[in-house]
């Protein structure tokens, strides 16, 4: 449906370098990445607005590089929506139709499919777009977009403004709209969550380059390198050495600053005697019941540990762990923390299931320091009454 | 509120009442001198009915041309920026910037050169004709437009026009369905402009134009001869029927683009 193949894109001093994607007719693909690493001007290449310096965008399998926009026959979706503010909400919506010389009355018909499918009912004879709540301004963007039934809807953080509740109500509305449809999605989005929510598939890109591309799943399970695995909150991250593979069926590693050797599944990436970086996702790790024993099961990657510090996020709270040498960071379901004896310096046990453990290849470029999460705890500040002594948001977010 | 607040909002309505004042006084001076009757004495004068359609007609075709001119180059240098637009862009207020004298001059100079010669013979007569007179008038007025319009052009976000031109329009037509209207009022205020300037606009006119009474006797020009003349109360009560004719049309203007 859409591909793109070598683009290098420059836009005063960045630059997108050689970037390779296809997406599927019916997929939802989303472009996830932190701010500034180009998202917008790869979507913006992507539709042609503006030119690679190499590299080409095929739509339905035709270079579309020297195509107008009008015969592309895609829409596109700004951050901002763009609504026209000189336009009634009715005109809007229409404006694709009337902007392709359709007649009128095929058009009234399509408006009030799209009408009641987006829910637009109580606001389509709005004269202003300007009085339309957050929702209805996503949902009429959508509607004018869809109304001239596009091949690719292209979609640029369409839901970044709205507050939390309503984004995430109208991103499933949204998944399910176009999985319904069989809309073909490309959407760029700052947002893990989004991306995981809505993608079937999605690309990495970080500083202008696309570092790894796949199914949600495998993003989470399996980031291609440091990079991905620390934009996706992937924050313990402790060098070691890979050790055999044992009878077990587990391959030994030996994490640097702490004693006993972690069981995790094998990888063949990492034959005994590599360096290794070892990920530990904070949600990933299992707090022992004191009152519970482990069971044997659980003995595996049983540790030892004491706690830290701890922060409330509402639905979780975030633990610091001191286990032997290394700080590890925990998320515990709020249900579950509560039930959880907490003081600072009390002695816990926790435990990582070997699946649990993600491998990954250690950093080669300077600046990224793979012990990142391994220096020492801020400051303790820990120890007075009140045990919300962290600050949530900074290191540990 | 703070004193610094009330300093700067007291600041700011004397500048206000300085301004108006100013204005104010003007006006009044002129009344006191002549009158109404003056005002009127002077429509009933020979020539002077004549030299206000004069006025009016070519402040119009002029501000119109200006608007013509100005609309595609203010869009272009807004949009398309190329190298050696900013010149240009420079090169485009030099009229504004220029003493209407040199202008006229130099648009004289131009008209006794070869194809300035070419242009007389075989085109249009412009050295001491009615065409010099909206030459003249609209060699700034497109200069102030373009001006005025290529801030209106930037101050519409350009995704506007991507989002028309996936949804179907051509470069024109998203032109002429977002951009703009979006853009009206800027156009509004570029013709007010222009035909302000060409209303009231005398050394380029009557240098290239020249001063026939009866022929290319604007309002200015007429203020002008009844001062040669030692006429004052001829001279204001021109002054005054300029003045009104000008705030009429302002008024209706505005109107026009809702008042703001």
């Amino acid at each position: 449906m859409i591909r793109a193949e070598g683009l290098t894109v420059r836009f005063g001093g960045f630059a997108l370098r050689s970037i390779d994607l296809a997406v599927a007719p019916g997929e939802s693909f989303f472009v996830l990445g932190p701010s500034g690493a180009g998202k917008t001007l790869l979507l913006e290449a992507l539709l042609g607005i503006r030119r690679p310096e190499a590299g080409r965008v095929l739509l339905d399998g035709r270079d579309a590089t020297d195509l107008p926009p009008e015969a592309r026959n895609v829409a596109y979706v700004p951050q901002d929506l763009a609504l026209f503010p000189h336009l009634s909400v009715r005109e809007n919506i229409l404006f694709g139709l009337r902007a392709r010389g359709l007649r009128v009355s095929g058009a009234e018909e399509r408006l009030r499919h799209w009408v009641e499918l987006l829910d637009l009912g109580r606001v389509i004879e709005r004269k202003e777009v300007r009085t339309l709540s957050g929702g209805e301004r996503q949902r009429v963007a959508l509607a004018r977009a869809l109304v001239a039934e596009p091949r690719v809807i292209f979609l640029d953080e369409p839901f970044s403004a709205l507050d939390a509740a309503l984004r995430r109500r109208l991103q499933v509305e949204f998944r399910d709209l176009q999985r319904r449809l069989g809309v073909t999605v490309v959407q760029v989005t700052h947002d893990p969550e989004e991306a995981f929510l809505m993608a079937d598939r999605m690309a990495i890109l970080m500083a202008g380059r696309i570092e790894q591309t796949g199914r949600p799943a495998e993003l989470y399970n399996r980031p291609a390198n440091l990079r991905v695995a620390r934009f996706l909150m992937l924050q313990n991250l402790f060098p070691a050495t890979a050790g055999p593979v044992g009878e077990d069926g587990y391959q030994r590693l030996r994490i640097h600053g702490l004693a006993r050797e972690l069981l995790a599944t094998p990888d063949p990436r990492f034959p005994l005697g590599a360096s290794v970086v070892v990920g530990i996702r904070p949600e990933e790790v299992i707090l022992v019941r004191p009152d519970r024993p482990p069971e044997p099961d659980r003995q595996k990657n049983l540790l030892r540990a004491e706690i830290l510090e701890w922060a409330d996020l509402g639905h979780s709270r975030l633990l610091r762990l001191r286990v032997e040498g290394l700080t590890l960071d925990a998320w515990l379901n709020i249900r579950a923390a509560r039930e959880y004896p907490m003081e600072p310096g009390r002695q816990v046990w926790c435990h990582v299931r070997p699946w649990s453990l993600c491998l990954l290849p250690p950093d080669e470029g300077p600046g990224l320091d793979p012990g990142g999460s391994q220096r020492p705890a801020p400051p303790p500040t820990v120890g007075s009454s009140s045990p919300k002594t962290m600050s949530a948001g900074t290191k540990l977010a | 509120m703070r004193v610094t607040d009330r300093v700067f909002w007291a600041v700011a309505g004397a500048a206000l009442a300085l301004a108006t004042g100013a204005v104010a006084a003007i006006l009044w001076a002129q009344a006191g001198y002549a009158g109404l009757g003056a005002t009127l004495a002077a429509l009933g004068r020979p020539g002077i009915r004549q030299a206000v359609i004069l006025s009016l007609g070519t402040a119009t075709v002029s501000a119109l041309i200006a608007l013509a001119v100005a609309l595609p180059t203010a869009y272009l240098l807004a949009r398309r920026p190329f190298p050696g637009s900013a010149a240009l862009d420079l090169l485009l207020d030099l009229p504004v910037v220029l003493s209407p004298v040199a202008l006229g001059v130099s648009l004289l100079l131009f008209f006794r050169g070869a194809l300035g010669q070419w242009v007389e013979t075989h085109l249009v007569r412009f050295v001491f004709e009615v065409p010099g007179i909206v030459l003249a008038q609209t060699t700034v007025a497109t200069a102030l437009a373009v001006r005025v319009l290529k801030a209106a052009f930037q101050a519409v976000d350009e995704r506007y026009e991507h989002v028309a031109r996936f949804l179907g329009c051509t470069a024109w037509g998203a032109f002429r369905r977002v951009t703009l209207p979006l853009a009206r009022k800027g156009v509004l205020a570029a013709f007010i402009l222009a035909w302000a300037r060409s209303i009231g606009e005398f050394g380029a006119t009557v240098t290239l134009a020249g001063a026939v009474p009866g022929k290319t006797e604007t309002v200015p020009v007429a203020i002008y001869l009844r001062l040669a003349e030692a006429d004052i109360t001829g001279a204001v009560g021109l002054i005054l029927l300029l003045s009104i004719l000008s705030l009429g049309v302002l008024v209706g203007l505005r109107a026009l683009g809702g008042w703001r």
